[in-house]
């Protein structure tokens, strides 16, 4: 089921993660990214403009279009397309190891989360009150940046649904998208 | 009843806390947390306890802590390594070791979720509707 889900979603986003697929167990699931080319021999022959006549004759495959897609259209209808300078600020709330992060960014090799709330990082922040070493890391990547570690499927968006975090995103970056938070962290 | 999952998240039995050595019951548990935290970021339904964090050295510090307090976190099975007595779930891919004795469900309207395997979804806990 995974596979078809993917399949369909990649009509559009080549190599775009989502963040829902259907249904599955707890055997450690992998997210996949595929090419419809990879899947459908000549696709990729067929002109872009072809494919997407195609794909919009599947009027029902519309409504699998990835919400890393729809994160990145929102982006684009916001700041536009022109500027590639706009900061999006993004938050990391630790609760024990805040110095940790101060001094060497992201080390532990693996995902990294961040959120566009600042108060849903500051819950994290706060998770066992005032500790030792606790904070709050505001990031800024440029718009153009995290529209193209979406698309490249470096970034994963899940949408909060929660009405204590209104309009809130969580952003998991995989490990080449750690490090180039890691990048941005050793410029501050 | 089911969780609702957001970053990284620690999931723990309720079962299991019992065998603890000291935060053996809820009510010591959530002392352990600032109450604000409580309903947002910690968690329970009938048979399971939910803590998160935004990165995996903060999960590490409470795995060491439930270690501590006696729990087992994983097992080798076939020279495989299992999450055991407690396990860590992604929130968008899941549990990050294979995990017996939990479900993880991806919804799209829900978002993601976990609940006891063999046991009814029910009530979806932490998940607040607009």
């Amino acid at each position: 089921m995974a596979f078809i889900g993917w399949t369909l979603s990649g009509i559009f986003l080549n190599n775009i993660k989502t963040a829902y697929a259907p249904t599955y167990n707890s055997t450690a699931p992998v997210i996949e990214s595929r090419d419809f080319g990879d899947i459908v021999p000549g696709w990729n022959k067929i002109p872009k403009l072809d494919r997407l006549g195609i794909g919009l004759m599947f009027g029902g495959i519309t409504n699998k279009v990835s919400f890393g897609k729809k994160v990145v259209n929102e982006i684009v209808n916001k700041f536009g397309t022109g500027s590639s300078r706009h900061l999006i600020k993004m938050y990391h709330g630790s609760a024990n190891q805040f110095s940790e992060i101060l001094e060497n960014g992201f080390q532990k090799a693996g995902s990294l989360w961040l959120t566009d709330s600042a108060a849903a990082a500051n819950a994290y922040q706060y998770k066992f009150g005032l500790t030792d070493n606790f904070g709050v890391k505001m990031i800024e990547l440029s718009k153009k940046l995290l529209v193209n570690l979406i698309n490249a499927g470096h970034v994963v968006v899940k949408e909060v649904l929660d009405a204590r975090f209104p309009f809130a995103k969580e952003y998991e970056f995989d490990d080449y998208g750690r490090k180039v938070i890691n990048s941005i962290l050793k410029k501050d | 009843m089911a969780i609702i999952m957001h970053f990284y998240n620690l999931i723990i039995p309720i079962e299991n806390l019992q065998k603890c050595k000291e935060f053996n019951n809820l009510e010591k548990i959530f002392s352990r947390y600032n109450p604000k935290a409580m309903g947002v970021i910690v968690l329970h339904d009938e048979y399971l306890f939910k803590d998160g964090a935004m990165n995996y050295l903060d999960i590490e510090d409470e795995i060491k802590f439930w270690e501590e307090q006696g729990l087992k976190p994983t097992k080798i099975i076939d020279g495989k390594k299992y999450w055991d007595e407690l396990c860590v779930v992604d929130a968008i891919n899941g549990p990050t070791l294979p995990c017996e004795w939990l479900e993880f469900v991806c919804d799209k309207k829900v978002g993601t979720y976990v609940y006891l395997k063999g046991k009814p979804i029910g009530k979806i806990v932490g998940r607040n509707k607009f």
